[in-house]
């Protein structure tokens, strides 16, 4: 076969896809160069041949069937390798066959009955590979599409829940942008304001501020302060719609962008005008229950002072007329009168103190203090009481309790003496014994417990918890059997309650009761110092082993005085020393009278430069010491041992170097300032008893005058008087004293207040003391003692003297 | 220009010749029986509304062929894409997940398409002796409504409904003829003359 038999068809040469033409025969009758090449099977060799013999899967059913449809219809027909195969398998270099897209299509010749085909095979690997390309990068950009949507849809319903939340909120809920435009408000925001939001987004937010001083603070603020600051609400006025005001919270804090840049400013702010009248109306409450309490404290300090007055009086005459020469029968009823208003002292304290306590509350000192003083102090005060009832009052400090302590003594002391009171009170015959030890050092610092035990009527363990309850006692029957106000332990409870304490009692009936607290004292500063022994003296402790001893010679140590024990009088005498100067402390456990007796062996035997110190634990014992030539110290008190010794042992070294002092030294001059007659009377009896010399002042500008005049050992100032208080007295005449060079005269207040804040005002204008009326004698002389050392004391053992002097006009 | 019942049965009768055709040359190609049957037809008068049965928002897949001649128009055969993938799983063999799916599937949806079509434009044009030349078939995939108004030209749309019974799996495609509507009327004129 030729190719002439197709004339035109060399054009196919020239395009890139494989082109042969077939007669309606199957034989090929062109072959283009495209075919050549694919197939390596020249032209030549092609033409003429029978398709269906070169390409025996052409003669399968699935192509014959449709070439032969081509044929017939002259349709063109579509072969893809994936549906038919291959018509023409070609190899691609890399071994794969070529994936091709086959179009047949008939035409017929003008010159010849028979059909031919044109069979176009195209490559399409490349472009398979393309849309292979195509589809896996639309298939990615459909996910990624997938994906997106998922987050819009993730973000829209976050959207929808925020928007659900700042609905919600009930808070008024404002975002603003850097340049302070409303950006996004909630519902609460119009609820709050009277703004829609569609009116307030975009606008300035100074549209909520009351002032435009507000406004512009606000906006200096915003961004400088740190982040913790920011979220702390402050209270500021804004404004509603309508230009009405209302109080608000606000919080505000900056908003940040991811990239740490401010972005703007969230405010959440709510309504609190009721909040506003509720603390209103509390803060009046509180003014009016501040001023109910102040009244009340007002007049309770103004009843002491007008209760206190006239007991005073009484008590006072009543001590002075002891003193006068009375008949036996006369004797007995005043010093039952005097008793008795003691003990109507007693109880009014205890109700004065309590409202007081109920009124104002309690202001606790923090002292340094002696422990035993006070424990010691408020035996004493007890002391002629259980004498009375014929009951032995023992106390017992452990060792270890710590000598200075830091805490409130008075209030100590009054618990103490209410729990004492209490225990006398019930208990008709037997002792009553204070035990003060420290308990549980480790866990509970400078912990002390006091139990006061008694051998009493006890109390059924059903009525305990109501003991410490005002106005409460066992049995109503009882406070008629034994007296008292029943305020003694609801005080002593509320002062324990007060120290950060515990109180407590644990009580058998008829066997006694042991009442016992539990307090924090601290130890304070202990500044002991040593006490000087004169050449020439020589101390003695004389008696039986034991806890008094135990406790003296610790003291004696304290104080580094040496000192020799003996337990016999004998001993005393047989050690010899005849050239000193002998002080003997001998204790209660020697018979008082043996033991003057004794000494007055030894005086005679040995050395008759002897002082004595009897100590005692029972007064009368006392009482008889002093009738003797011995000095005498009851209750055994550190404090007072440590005064008497140090007395003493001044004295002994006064006698070893001179004569005895002689009495005609001058008298103490003492000006009392009082504008109370009765008052008057009563310190001016008991300043003559002690030998004093006198001049009175009326108020507080005759003392100023008086003392410019004269020359005073101490003055004795009452702090309420007409014309000039005490205290304007005193800081005049610290002025004075100062403007004269001269050395400060003690000056000593007089007064019936006893309320918290009178000890400081009195020693902020200059005053050295403090006396509480009404006075006692043996407070006053105390008082004279410690101001005007070594000038008094002999006077107030003889009742013969004449009474000092006096100028008062009375 | 409204059909009466008889007219529609006409054409459905011819299409259904001409699918039986195809049929035929499917059946020869992949060696499984397969039918072809077009149990419905509706004539739209704009082709941008979709007849009632065709879910009008779905991807499809599309191989369509214009012809010139006596009648001047286009046809195209349409796949919802699940039922294209099918098919074309099941003439290949070839899976849905590999990479050469894709390619494939054009290939071998053009090639149903075109013999299809080719069966059924055959059949009219020798049932009514008006041979009329046809375009090589194109493949396109996408959006109804994009694929579905190619152009703006205004005609009618005979939308035949085809049902592909391969192996008891039930698929459907929809053929479409769009003639201009002159052309139409000489369609209707031939059948009127074939069957006085």
């Amino acid at each position: 076969m030729s190719s002439n038999l197709t004339p035109g068809l060399e054009i196919l040469d020239g395009v890139p896809v494989g082109v042969l033409v077939i007669r309606d025969d199957f034989e090929i009758i062109h072959w283009n160069r495209c075919l050549e090449e694919w197939t390596q099977r020249s032209r030549d060799e092609i033409l003429g041949s029978d398709l269906l013999e070169l390409y025996p899967r052409v003669a399968s059913k699935r192509f014959r069937e449709r070439l032969r449809s081509v044929f017939e219809s002259g349709l063109p027909e579509v072969f893809s390798s994936y549906l038919h195969g291959h018509l023409i398998p070609i190899t691609l270099p890399g071994g794969e066959l070529q994936v091709q897209h086959t179009i047949v299509s008939a035409f017929a010749q003008r010159d010849s009955r028979r059909r031919h085909a044109l069979i176009a095979i195209q490559d399409h690997t490349e472009i398979q590979r393309r849309l292979t390309r195509y589809k896996e990068m639309r298939d990615q950009a459909l996910e990624e599409n997938r994906q997106r949507r998922e987050v819009e849809a993730q973000l829209a319903r976050e959207m929808a829940r925020l928007e659900m939340i700042l609905r919600a909120i009930p808070e008024g809920l404002l975002f603003s942008s850097i340049d302070r435009r409303i950006q996004m408000a909630n519902p609460a925001f119009t609820a709050l304001t009277g703004y829609t939001i569609e009116e307030a987004l975009g606008q300035p937010t100074r549209l909520i501020y009351a002032t435009e001083e507000d406004f512009e603070k606000s906006g200096r603020t915003r961004f400088h302060r740190s982040a913790k600051e920011d979220l702390r609400p402050y209270e500021i006025e804004l404004r509603r719609k309508d230009g009405s005001a209302f109080p608000s919270e606000l919080v505000g804090t900056p908003v940040h962008g991811p990239d740490g840049k401010p972005i703007g400013y969230l405010k959440v702010f709510r309504d609190i005008t009721e909040r506003k009248e509720i603390e209103q109306a509390r803060i009046l409450a509180i003014q009016e229950a501040e001023a109910a309490v102040n009244a009340k404290s007002q007049f309770v300090a103004t009843m002491s002072h007008e209760i206190r007055t006239p007991i005073n009086g009484v008590m006072g005459m009543l001590s002075l007329l002891l003193d006068t020469q009375l008949s036996p029968e006369q004797r007995e009823y005043v010093r039952i009168s005097h008793s008795s208003a003691e003990l109507l002292l007693t109880l009014l304290n205890q109700i004065l103190d309590f409202s007081r306590l109920e009124a104002t509350g309690l202001d606790l000192e923090e002292i340094e203090f002696e422990l035993d003083g006070v424990v010691a102090e408020a035996c004493e005060i007890l002391s002629g009481l259980a004498g009375q009832k014929g009951l032995v009052l023992q106390e017992d400090i452990d060792p270890r309790c710590e000598r200075m302590a830091l805490g409130d003594p008075g209030r100590l002391r009054q618990i103490l003496v209410n729990l004492l009171g209490n225990a006398i009170k019930f208990t008709p015959s037997g002792k009553i014994e204070l035990i003060v030890r420290p308990i549980d050092r480790d866990g509970h610092q400078h912990r002390v417990r006091f139990e006061v035990r008694d051998t009493g009527i006890g109390i059924p363990p059903e009525r305990i918890p109501e003991l410490f309850q005002a106005f409460t006692q066992v049995d109503s029957s009882t406070s008629r059997r034994f007296g008292g106000t029943g305020l003694g332990l609801a005080i002593s409870h509320q002062l324990v309650t007060a120290m950060e304490g515990q109180i407590g009692v644990e009580s058998t009936p008829d066997e006694g009761s042991t009442f016992w607290f539990e307090v924090d004292l601290p130890a304070g500063l202990d500044s002991e110092t040593a006490i000087e022994v004169p050449a020439g003296c020589r101390v003695i402790v004389l008696g039986q082993d034991g806890s008094h001893h135990e406790r003296l010679e610790r003291w004696l140590s304290d104080w580094e005085i040496p000192f020799d024990h003996f337990e016999e009088w004998s001993e005393v005498a047989r050690s010899g020393g005849d050239d000193q100067r002998l002080v003997i402390l001998f204790s209660h456990e020697c018979a008082p009278e043996d033991g003057v007796c004794q000494a007055e062996l030894l005086r005679q035997a040995v050395n008759p430069d002897l002082t004595l110190l009897a100590m005692t634990s029972v007064n009368e014992d006392a009482h008889h010491c002093q009738e003797t030539d011995a000095e005498s110290i009851f209750p055994i008190r550190r404090a007072r041992l440590k005064e008497q010794l140090t007395e003493l042992l001044s004295k002994a070294s006064t006698l070893a170097s001179e004569a005895r002092p002689s009495d005609d030294r001058s008298e103490v001059r003492v000006l009392v300032a009082e504008d109370n007659v009765v008052n008057l009377k009563v310190v001016s009896g008991f300043l003559g008893k002690l030998g004093c010399e006198i001049v009175v002042a009326q108020n507080g500008l005759e003392a100023l005058d008086l003392f410019r005049r004269g020359s005073f050992d101490i003055v004795l100032m009452d702090c309420m008087m007409p014309e000039m208080d005490g205290l304007e007295a005193t800081r005049q005449i610290r002025a004075f004293e100062k403007s004269k060079g001269r050395r400060a005269t003690p000056i000593v207040a007089l007064t019936a207040k006893a309320m918290p804040g009178d000890r400081e005002a009195c020693s902020v204008v200059g005053m050295n003391d403090y006396l509480t009326k009404p006075v006692r004698k043996d407070e006053l002389s105390q008082m004279i003692h410690r101001w005007v050392p070594g000038r008094t004391g002999r006077a107030d053992h003889d009742p013969d003297r004449p009474s000092g002097t006096s100028r008062t006009p009375v | 220009m409204e059909l009466t019942v008889d007219q529609v049965d006409a054409i459905r009768e011819v299409l259904n010749m001409g699918a039986g055709r195809a049929a035929g040359i499917l059946n020869s190609m992949i060696g499984h029986p397969i039918q072809l049957s077009i149990p419905r037809v509706d004539v739209l008068h704009s082709p941008a509304v979709p007849p009632t049965n065709e879910e009008p928002t779905s991807e499809i897949a599309l191989v369509r062929l214009n012809f010139s001649g006596r009648f001047r128009g286009h046809s195209s055969l349409l796949f919802p894409n699940q039922s294209a993938a099918n098919l074309v799983t099941l003439l290949t063999e070839e899976d849905a997940s590999s990479p050469d799916f894709f390619a494939a599937r054009a290939s071998t949806l053009t090639e149903v398409g075109n013999i299809v079509i080719n069966g059924v434009l055959g059949t009219l044009a020798n049932l009514m002796s008006q041979p009329f030349e046809v375009g090589l078939p194109i493949y396109q995939e996408g959006d109804y409504q994009q694929l579905t108004t190619p152009d703006g030209r205004a005609g009618l749309v005979l939308v035949a409904q085809t049902d592909f019974l391969v192996e008891q799996l039930e698929l459907r495609g929809s053929l479409r003829l769009s003639f201009e509507v002159a052309s139409f009327e000489a369609i209707l004129q031939a059948l009127q003359d074939m069957t006085e």
